[in-house]
């Protein structure tokens, strides 16, 4: 029998289902496509004053967002916009700012601060990051110092927003340990030098009676390690960079050459010489035990941990001309990686573990470089009379090294670049300085 | 017995005959007259820019026209200042309660950068490698039959598909097209028409098939120029994409972001302006994502309004655009 209710109950379901046909349909209809191309242009960036709060002191506040704005500047991925070209009035930190004042003058990003001082010789310092085309706060945070530190507040902003814009961690808050020259080309005076990676807040952490090399930090503190010659004789010292105090970790015989510090920082790998050859060796620096890892006839020296500890890279003219190889922790599984015209040397694993820097001398000329860790990939970042000892910033992305000018009167000058090959700078320093060592990142 | 021996003979004579007679009669009915496609060099824009076909004609001239006229004046009318119209009026800031309250409260006891650590992590690399393409092996042409094999068959010949015949077919309908009243309509006389192959033993064109026609013909099979433009062209498709391109800041952590593909949904106004906030669809839990889908969000807003076609905006109105940061970085 014909149920007219059954049968209404279908026209009611068959136009709700062309309803929803016809939503559906509505819903979907979006024009889609995938975009493949981008750009590397610099974020644009608008740091204003930071304001002085409750007292505080307006000169340092400034000189504060200068830190922060110098910091990202000179990574070369922030293209800091001219305060004479903003139009806002409003910076206050506390207030949401008002985004078109900033997006007339095209910033990506707005940092906004205050310096406020503190009852015991503290400073307090607020920040803001915003992003004016979103409208929306992308990071915000307080902290709380002794007046003197106020340098690190703005390398400490300056990596937050560097981390929060690039999705890189920042290593602005970071020290560099280097070989401070000074006095004539041939009676020059070499000492044991920190600052922080900008170049400020120098220290000088020797006396320079004796001769220092190659000091390289420890990657989970603030030790360093170098080689101190007293008397003629190589030793390997070890120092805290924060109390200044000092220990011997052994006198070997022979020359000893290029100590670095394993990623766990417990252990030293070093090369020895005996006789015409050098070979080299791992010291546990709780135990004292030595334990060699190659035993060739040849000079192998210059040796790097990988980040994960398993691998070591070296340098050796065991084929002849001066090549990079890698074998695994146990001296096991020796392989050459560098097969392009030319010789190789110092090499350095990168923190990342996904390159290894070094210098490459070929022409003449001496060449900073990358390549991966199987040889593969190598690019020449930048070239000159002499260029040597390539260490990495905590991030991986940026190298610093030494060049060096000919003529009595030059002298080797600290140098940053990074990995584009595009971005490189000088690293002021108050006089010649070689040997660079890049601290991990400040606790 | 003879006679009948005779008789049969006869008759099978006869269907014999006939069958050939009328099987030659049928053959040029069989043989199924290929239409010509009509080719000809343009741009892609043209092609893609095939309209639907319209009761009412107009004269071809304004719709060629219109476009010209219509994208110069856009961006004159409204370019930079068109960003701070779209932009919203500067108010005064609503006093909010300050954030920085909250933040006090998670005041850390020395100045430490606290960012979670990224774990850069590694995938492999999962792009599809193309095969490459062995080429077809092609089997080597057989000789074909005779063609008397072939005629006995009728029945293969009307269920193969139409392809291109021999110049014979044509010929043969040329003949019969010249023989033909020129003003009657027929696809065959086109398609004679626009045989630009070079026939020497052919007779003359028919030359009644005025320009009108022609345009008729063509109309029936594209559309008429003036009909719904609903489609976007791969032109304005493509300096959509570009554009947002453009804006794309790629971020300087994402070098080992191989599966950094963030979607972005957005609806704009007919203006080209972005409407409402862009909506990240997809989400990976890593700070390298949010990075990228962050400055995918920024590239859609900083560079509108995108310049599309007014008169296709149903087509534009919603967008899903997917950044791909491995082709970007060319991995």
């Amino acid at each position: 029998m014909w149920n007219p209710f059954a049968g209404g109950r279908l026209t009611i379901a068959i136009v709700c289902a062309m309803v929803m046909t016809l939503l559906a349909t509505a819903q979907a209809r979006a024009i889609e496509g995938t975009v493949t191309t981008g750009n590397v242009d610099p974020i644009r960036i608008a740091i204003p004053k930071f304001a002085a709060g409750g007292g505080g002191n307006s000169a340092q506040a400034v000189a504060v967002a200068n830190v922060v704005a110098a910091d990202l500047e000179r990574s070369g991925l922030f293209e800091l916009l001219d305060r004479q070209s903003f139009v806002a009035n409003q910076t206050d930190v506390g207030r949401t700012p008002r985004f078109s004042d900033w997006r007339v003058i095209k910033a990506q990003a707005l940092v906004l601060g205050r310096l406020s001082e503190e009852p015991g010789g503290k400073i307090k310092a607020e920040f803001r990051l915003w992003d004016p085309v979103a409208g929306r706060q992308l990071a915000g945070q307080v902290f709380s110092t002794s007046t003197r530190n106020w340098r690190r507040i703005g390398h400490i902003i300056a990596d937050l927003v560097y981390e929060r814009m690039t999705g890189e961690k920042g290593y602005f808050d970071t020290r560099v340990v280097f070989v401070d020259e000074s006095g004539p080309k041939r009676k020059r005076v070499k000492r044991l030098a920190i600052m922080d990676q900008d170049g400020h807040n120098l220290r000088v952490l020797t006396s320079g009676r004796n001769l220092v090399l190659t000091p390289r930090f420890s990657p989970s503190n603030q030790l360093v390690t170098y080689m101190s010659y007293r008397g003629g004789r190589p030793r390997v010292q070890l120092m805290n960079v924060e109390t200044g105090a000092q220990e011997n970790v052994g006198e070997f015989p022979g020359m000893t050459f290029a100590p670095r510090f394993s990623p766990d920082g417990q252990r030293i790998i070093m090369s020895l010489n005996n006789g015409a050859n050098s070979d080299l060796f791992e010291l546990d620096l709780r135990t004292r035990q030595r334990r060699r890892l190659t035993q060739t006839e040849a000079i192998n020296t210059g040796p790097s941990y990988a980040p994960d500890g398993a691998q070591i890279v070296f340098e050796s003219d065991r084929d002849g001309g001066q090549q990079l190889y890698v074998m695994n922790a146990d001296g096991s599984a020796q392989r050459r990686i560098s097969f392009g015209g030319g010789r190789y040397s110092t090499p350095v694993w990168s923190p990342r573990g996904d390159l290894i820097a070094f210098t490459k001398q070929q022409s003449g000329r001496f060449l900073i470089g990358v390549m991966r860790p199987d040889g593969s990939g190598e690019r020449i970042l930048t070239g000159g009379y002499h260029n040597e000892g390539p260490t990495w910033a905590p991030n991986g992305r940026v190298l610093m090294f030494f060049r060096e000018t000919p003529g009595e009167k030059g002298g080797p000058r600290l140098y940053s670049i990074d990995l584009t090959g595009y971005n490189e700078r000088r690293v002021p320093t108050p006089a010649f300085a070689s040997d660079p060592a890049w601290s991990p990142p400040l606790d | 017995m003879k006679t009948g021996l005779f008789i049969s003979l006869l008759l099978h004579a006869g269907i014999l005959a006939w069958a050939v007679v009328s099987i030659e009669q049928t053959k040029p009915k069989a043989a199924p007259t290929p239409k010509p496609i009509v080719v000809d060099i343009s741009n892609i824009s043209d092609l893609t820019r095939a309209k639907k076909g319209e009761t009412k004609k107009k004269p071809p001239k304004k719709a060629e026209k219109k476009p010209p006229v219509k994208a110069k004046p856009k961006p004159k009318a409204k370019p930079v200042p068109q960003k701070t119209a779209a932009l919203p009026p500067p108010k005064s800031e609503p006093p909010q309660p300050n954030p920085i309250k909250d933040l006090l409260k998670k005041k850390p006891p020395k100045p430490k950068a606290e960012p979670p650590k990224p774990v850069v992590k590694k995938t492999p690399d999962q792009t599809i490698k193309p095969k490459p393409k062995k080429a077809e092996k092609k089997p080597a042409p057989k000789p074909k039959p005779k063609p008397v094999k072939a005629k006995p068959k009728p029945k293969k010949k009307a269920e193969a598909k139409p392809k291109p015949r021999p110049k014979k077919v044509v010929r043969k309908t040329r003949k019969k097209v010249a023989k033909r009243k020129a003003t009657d309509f027929d696809t065959e006389s086109i398609a004679a028409l626009l045989n630009k192959i070079p026939d020497a033993k052919a007779g003359p064109k028919p030359k009644k098939v005025t320009r009108k026609r022609k345009v008729a013909a063509v109309e029936a099979e594209q559309g008429a120029p003036t009909g719904a433009n609903d489609k976007l062209t791969a032109s304005e498709f493509d300096f959509f994409i570009r554009q947002i391109g453009n804006c794309f800041g790629i971020p300087a952590g994402a070098k080992d972001a191989e599966d950094f593909r963030p979607t972005v949904e957005f609806r704009m106004r007919r203006d080209g302006s972005v409407d409402g906030v862009p909506k990240v669809v997809n989400n990976v839990n890593s700070p390298f994502f949010q990075i990228a889908a962050e400055a995918s969000v920024r590239a859609i807003l900083e560079c509108q309004p995108y310049s599309l076609p007014k008169d296709k905006y149903d087509e534009w109105k919603k967008a899903k655009i997917t950044f791909d940061l491995k082709a970007m970085l060319g991995n």
